[in-house]
């Protein structure tokens, strides 16, 4: 399920394939950017402490940092057995690059989120 | 053909009547919502639960509760954008938090009929200028009852939070 605009998208996951490509981009932004992080991939890999996931990717305009990847600012809290992770994206089309990544595990959309040189706005 | 005359007024006599029926019933089925939500958004909680949870999903309706207080509203646009997805959040947060109590309760399903009711007559309040910031004001507090109600239900654990206390 998800539910999306221009500025914000907010996505449920609820199945295995959609959480491990989640795992995967996290570990992989953790190696790139630890700092983006701050150690969540461990919270986000012990799934016997949540069923869901809540991930909220928000596109704030304008932008408080220099553009470095595609996703950065990763938070996560536990609601109960919600898992709920915000992120903030460096622009509209990497809300749609984000969504073809987990649902469709597009390897080529991975590459792009987690490079230095993706620019979404262009 | 007098008969007939007299007949065709009293048939449109009887539609305006029973529009005006239809009208005031309406009217006061609208009362009575807006009454009962009223009094359940009064209910206090025994502690300010929605604090964990605004800071743990990093819900925007307490920063739209404070410009629109402070007489100083935003974008009419992003706000609509920011209660919709403050809603959608909630929502799924109430329904799913706690695989045990997977129902939502009477109050919470009417708070969500009040809800919607309200925020889909925002455009027309938006565009005729009419008790525009109050419609807002509603909403939010309708969301910060949710946020307290799955606050209640289950509380939020911070995971950065929780790290940055470690180191």
């Amino acid at each position: 399920m998800a539910f999306n605009s221009l500025h914000r998208q907010i996505m449920t996951l609820a199945e295995e394939p959609p959480i491990r490509n989640l795992q995967n981009l996290v570990k992989r932004l953790e190696v790139e950017n630890p700092a983006d992080c701050k150690g969540l991939s461990d919270a986000i890999l012990d799934r016997r402490r949540y069923d869901k996931i809540i991930l909220d990717l928000r596109y704030p305009d304008p932008l408080r940092s220099v553009e470095v990847h595609g996703i950065r600012r990763i938070q996560a809290s536990r609601v109960g057995r919600i898992l709920s992770v915000t992120a903030e994206v460096n622009g509209p089309k990497t809300l749609t690059m984000v969504e073809r990544y987990l649902v469709n595990g597009l390897p080529a959309a991975l590459l792009w989120l987690v490079s230095h040189r993706y620019r979404s706005r262009q | 053909m007098d008969r007939d005359i007299l007949l065709c007024q009293w048939g449109d006599v009887q539609m305006v009547l029973s529009v005006a029926v239809l009208v005031v019933s309406a009217a006061l089925f609208f009362f009575y919502i807006q009454a009962l939500c009223q009094k359940i958004l009064r209910q206090e909680f025994s502690h300010p639960y929605f604090r964990e949870i605004v800071e743990a999903v990093h819900l925007e309706y307490p920063h739209l509760r404070d410009s629109y207080a402070s007489n100083a509203p935003g974008d009419y646009i992003n706000a609509r954008l920011a209660l919709k997805c403050d809603f959608f959040t909630l929502k799924y947060l109430l329904k799913n938090g706690d695989p045990k109590r997977r129902h939502l309760s009477r109050r919470e399903k009417i708070l969500m009929l009040y809800f919607r009711l309200i925020f889909f007559s925002l455009p027309v309040r938006h565009a005729l200028n009419f008790r525009e910031k109050e419609g807002m004001l509603e909403l939010v507090s309708t969301l910060q009852f949710f946020a307290n109600s799955v606050g209640e239900k289950v509380g939020a654990y911070s995971i950065a939070a929780a790290q940055s206390q470690v180191n």
